[in-house]
């Protein structure tokens, strides 16, 4: 590598770390699960428990949701060396979105010297594929976060790049199984996509891996071996009710169907009409059309999720341009099929897996994955097109006009993009995430003494650990004395008091007269106009979320 | 290139395959004709009576109908049969199907010519030509997916003016390539793709872009061909204009309303939404902002970009059909086969591969056919996108093509099983297309179809005149005209009192046909002792029966539990 070479490396790097770090800690705000995270994590130091006093466990507990754990032990460090705050909670997803970006780099590198094509797929290829991936709103998105989502895709990434490496030095089967195993640990989705991706890599192949024989079941027998603990962990009780709970047989939808379709059928209980009609039949095709979703270009290029948490306003998961870019990319792509090729492409069908089983889709979190692969074949794209310029436009300044033409198309979407994501983000989809509610403790910490207790509305969420975590309230006090109510019907449970605190809905006019001395938080909605308001609480768009009264 | 004859057994077995699908039960299923369908039959029914419309005017090329001006070629062509089997809906329908099974045979034609077409020009013979077996492998095969499409068969089974649209644009395509040999064909050519503007309202779109797509495809043979033919160059456009001269002439007499109701141009963002969006960020319109993230421009641009990317979603070609009008497809069953899937993404590879003729023209066309769609207000929409079911066809062929060419390289127990799975997966497809279409859809979908009006028009046929007046519920299904076409109306008794009320921009009403008038109105109506009233459960309530009303009729949709009308009269 020349030094121009490095620099542009560092340069993209640099690029990818500022756009995920730069006020990581408080945009957007801290949502609940980002707080589970982190409180946890600090009562794990504390007491070697979770929040519910569960030791050292696989699956937190949480809002009886059981978040798969690996995030949380990466968190653990970090609240360990800069104390409980947002930037420990968030700092190993974003230092693992920038180190995904340089295993695209590699994996590119890699794939380019096996596709043995010219030497500009050489050099810009692995450059082209981590600049894209270091500006893809997907990616950035859940960048900035906890998402564990993100962890388990870097992982996935690293596993999928030491496997092309190992095809070279078989020692890195080891490495890759041992890369693959900690995505199954920090995210319900990999388990589901990581078998699929690893069949697919057995079939494609299968040549070099029977040489391998050896090394490749000592690889296996490793992932066996390192995820027994976590099977058994899944036995427990509860641990799977997260994914039961948006699965897609939770969706009756298919299951009504069969009943009408039968019944507009003359012989209802006829074999053809029972052959045509069934579960398999409509789940197959729900999970289907689930999968297809994610493919759609609404969703792709200009909408994006329909979860307001997952997306910034007007924009989709990727640019517009990666339209042209992913369209000229499978072309060449189709033009000159490779195994190398049918291995991304395979990995690009079942990226979207894990989210078709649920039944809310397209879903830009559980999908995530999807990303790497886009991403590489619209790079591969960009190479194509700026080969193409190369070869047919032989005026240089013509050439230098193309090129700046391309770059200004992606800068122009970038700043789009940061447009939304800092102006409009927090504006439009105020309930994305908890804002507010560290305005709010700081305002109720101050005046905690003078009242016999704080009533809290809960309608956002669960606002419970929220306190915990700005508060950093003892661990230990905490798991001996509070009560997580039974699932709602989401699945979710939540805490309703701790200290002087307690979390529920407002009812102003039977709360007002049973609790003198007390505050009563609640939200605008809640809180007649007449009440003794003492603060209104702002979150940091400038939306008010809260009215403090004090009775 | 010679058909074998195997070959061509096969695709007489294939256009019967089509034949079947189109012409069985034509009358009855799809439940009800549409209004639109109705007017077609019924001006059909005038101009063969008087040789004027209903309106009385002579021989038109463009009818005024509801007020929206439609395109006559579909009425002419439903004279004959009308004349033959009387004023009815399989009468009406049959030219549609009859079409469709035209454009099978016409696919297989064109498939043909494209992969035996042999460039004059020198430079572009680098490709080897396929073999006789391959091209008719593929001119097969596509006969095959085009007779078994989901979305050819809906739109042939009905007085659907864009199926026309497409049969004759197929057969402008096929002409087009052979007046590449023979040029004066092209005077044939221009006239087939001039006479889809008087067929219906959207191929002024979808025809330009095919004419666009085939020039720029043949532009090299063409310009050689045509450079040195100057006069059968111009003989061809004055034919094409003579033809199309109506259609420019009620441009500007306002008559294209229905354009601009429907273009998405006339419907700009709401203004309180987009400064409640820009004053997020202190912006105004006119800022350097507006202009960079969101201009006005740019958001017209990304609307027809997700239309387009509707018509290319999942959920429109394999799960839902037109999830926006359920007329235009069945339950719980996409524009094309399951199967689909397999053979589009398949056959696009194996075309981007080929990059001959065939699989240029087949992909321009394929992202330019759904624009006329993507251009107006739906959000899908799969008759404007009906065009799309052509190349779409072409890249499945492709796709099977390449497969069975593929299994056919395989070891022979491979075969086999390859063959079979590929035989019982078209089959098990085609089998749930053809359950939805003709169990589920009649039932599930009767009242999309307007169904209701033909059962009452045939309840107050006998007693009308016995009483004072009915009182008919309006509404845009146009329910005057479905007394005209299922009372066989006489026509001339009807052009001196047809009286169209309201056609501004869009579609008017008409409010009487002799005792009969055609009212809005809400719960209880205003009649007197010898009224007849019809409505349906909207206007005519379940309460009617504590009042002083009592039922006549009341008429059932197919799935004999929803009411559709309810007839009443006083007490």
């Amino acid at each position: 590598m020349s030094i121009k070479y490095k620099i542009v490396f560092l340069l993209i790097l640099g690029l990818a770390f500022v756009l995920r770090f730069y006020r990581l800690n408080d945009h957007p705000a801290l949502n609940a699960d980002e707080a589970a995270v982190g409180y946890n994590a600090y009562s794990l130091l504390e007491t070697g428990k979770d929040e519910h006093g569960n030791p050292w466990p696989i699956h937190f507990q949480s809002f009886n949701d059981y978040k798969p754990g690996l995030y949380f032990y990466l968190v653990l460090p970090f609240v360990k060396l800069f104390g409980l705050n947002e930037w420990s909670v968030r700092i190993p997803g974003a230092l693992l979105g920038v180190g995904t970006v340089h295993l695209i780099f590699l994996l590119a590198r890699d794939l380019s010297s096996r596709l043995k094509e010219d030497s500009l797929l050489a050099t810009h290829f692995p450059l082209l594929s981590a600049a894209l991936l270091a500006i893809t709103p997907w990616h950035i998105h859940f960048s900035r976060g906890a998402w564990e989502v993100n962890v388990a895709t870097f992982f996935i990434t690293l596993g999928v790049w030491l496997f092309l490496k190992s095809l070279y030095n078989r020692k890195y089967f080891v490495l890759c199984a041992l890369s693959f195993v900690p995505s199954l640990y920090t995210y319900h989705a990999a388990r589901v996509i990581v078998p699929l991706l690893g069949s697919g890599i057995l079939m494609i192949y299968s040549n070099e891996l029977k040489k391998n024989l050896k090394w490749v079941t000592t690889a296996i027998l490793i992932c066996g071996l390192l995820l027994s603990p976590l099977a058994m962990d899944m036995l427990k009780p509860g641990a799977v009710s997260r994914a039961a709970g948006v699965g897609l047989f939770a969706d009756v939808g298919p299951l009504n169907r069969i009943n009408e379709q039968r019944g507009e059928h003359q012989d209802f209980d006829g074999f053809t009409t029972k052959v045509l009609h069934n579960k398999a039949v409509n789940y197959g095709l729900a999970f289907l059309e689930n999968w297809a979703s994610h493919y759609h270009g609404l969703f792709l290029f200009l909408s994006g999720d329909d979860i307001q948490r997952n997306k910034v306003p007007e924009t989709g998961q990727l640019y517009i341009f990666s339209l042209l870019l992913l369209v000229v990319g499978c072309w060449s792509i189709f033009r000159r099929p490779s195994r190398s090729w049918l291995f991304i492409v395979w990995w690009l069908i079942v990226a979207p897996s894990a989210a078709a089983l649920t039944f809310q889709s397209p879903h830009a979190l559980r999908a995530q994955n999807m990303v790497i692969p886009l991403t590489i074949i619209s790079a591969y794209g960009l190479v194509k097109l700026i080969e193409w310029g190369k070869n047919s436009l032989e005026d240089k300044q013509l050439l230098t006009t193309y090129i700046l033409f391309l770059t200004a198309i992606l800068v122009w979407e970038l700043a789009r993009y940061q447009h939304m994501y800092w102006v409009h983000m927090a504006k439009e989809y105020p309930f994305s995430s908890q804002y507010g509610i560290k305005e709010l403790v700081t305002h109720v910490e101050s005046k905690k003494d003078k009242y016999e207790k704080i009533i809290i509305t809960d309608r956002y969420d669960q606002p419970y650990i929220l306190f915990l975590f700005y508060t950093k309230y003892s661990p230990e006090i905490f798991q001996g004395g509070h009560e997580l109510t039974p699932r709602d019907r989401f699945g979710f449970s939540t805490v309703r008091n701790f200290d002087k605190y307690e979390f529920r809905l407002i009812n102003f006019d039977t709360d007002q007269p049973e609790n003198p001395g007390s505050l009563l938080i609640g939200t605008d909605e809640e809180i007649p106009d007449e009440a003794n308001v003492v603060e209104e609480i702002y979150g940091s768009n400038g939306y008010k979320y809260f009215q403090v009264v004090a009775n | 290139m010679k058909t074998s004859k195997f070959a061509v057994y096969c695709l007489v077995f294939t256009i019967a395959i089509a034949a079947i699908l189109r012409l069985w039960r034509l009358g009855s299923i799809p439940p009800h004709i549409t209004s639109d369908e109705a007017a077609l039959g019924y001006n059909a029914y005038s101009i063969l009576k008087t040789g004027k419309d209903e309106y009385g005017e002579l021989l038109p090329i463009i009818f005024k109908s509801f007020g929206d001006y439609k395109p006559g070629l579909y009425v002419y062509l439903a004279v004959p049969f009308i004349a033959i089997f009387g004023l009815n809906e399989f009468a009406v329908r049959l030219p549609g199907a009859l079409a469709g099974v035209i454009a099978v045979y016409l696919i297989f034609v064109i498939v043909k010519e494209l992969l035996g077409y042999r460039s004059s020009l020198n430079n572009s013979q680098k490709e080897l030509l396929p073999t006789a077996r391959f091209s008719q492998l593929a001119a097969l095969s596509s006969a095959v997916l085009l007779a078994i499409s989901p979305w050819h068969i809906h739109f042939s089974r009905g007085a659907w003016e864009a199926n026309i649209s497409v049969t004759l644009t197929l057969g402008g395509i096929y002409l087009f390539l052979k007046s590449l040999k023979n040029p004066r064909l092209l005077i044939l050519t221009s006239l087939l793709f001039a006479l889809t503007l008087i067929t219906y309202q959207g191929a002024k779109l979808s025809t330009l872009i095919v004419v666009a797509v085939l020039l720029l495809t043949f532009r090299k043979d063409f310009a050689q061909q045509f450079s040195r033919r100057l006069g059968t160059l111009l003989v061809s456009a004055v034919v094409g204009l003579v033809v199309v001269f109506p259609i420019i002439v009620g441009i500007f007499r306002g008559q294209a309303g229905r354009l601009e109701v429907f273009s998405v141009f006339s419907y700009p963002r709401p203004t309180d939404y987009l400064q409640d969006f820009l004053d997020q960020g202190g912006e105004n319109v006119g800022n350097l902002n507006y202009y960079l993230f969101h201009s006005e421009t740019f958001n017209f641009k990304r609307g027809v970009l997700g239309r387009w990317f509707n018509h290319f979603s999942g959920r429109f070609l394999f799960f839902e059909g037109d999830y926006q009008n359920p007329r235009h497809s069945v339950p719980n069953q996409g524009m094309l086969l399951l199967t689909d899937l397999i053979f589009l993404i398949v056959g696009i590879s194996a075309l981007v591969k080929r990059q001959d003729k065939l699989a240029i023209l087949t992909l321009l066309w394929l992202v330019l056919a759904p624009l006329p769609a993507a251009l107006s207000r739906d959000q899908v929409h799969a008759v404007r996108s009906l065009n799309m079911v052509i190349p779409l066809t072409l890249v499945s062929t492709f796709g099977v093509v390449y497969l069975i060419e593929w299994i056919n390289g395989l070891a022979r127990w491979l075969r086999i099983t390859g063959y079979g799975f590929l035989v019982i997966i078209c089959c098990l497809s085609l089998r749930y297309f053809i359950d939805a279409y003709f169990i589920h859809m009649p039932i599930h979908n009767a009242r999309f179809w307007q169904y209701g009006h033909k059962q009452v028009v045939e309840e107050i046929l006998t007693s009308k005149d016995g009483y004072d007046k009915i009182i008919f519920q309006q509404s845009y299904d146009q329910p005057y005209i479905y007394y005209l076409f299922f009372s066989k109306y006489p026509p001339a008794e009807y052009q001196k009192q047809a009286n169209l009320i309201g056609a501004g921009l869009d579609v008017g009403l008409v409010e009487r046909v002799d005792n009969i008038e055609f009212v809005g109105y809400s719960w209880p109506p205003d009649a007197k002792g010898r009224d007849v009233i019809i409505g349906n459960p909207v206007a005519v309530p379940e309460t009617f029966s504590t009042g002083e009303y009592e039922l006549l009729s009341e008429i059932k949709y197919p799935d004999s539990v929803s009411t559709a009308f309810r007839i009443l009269q006083k007490k």
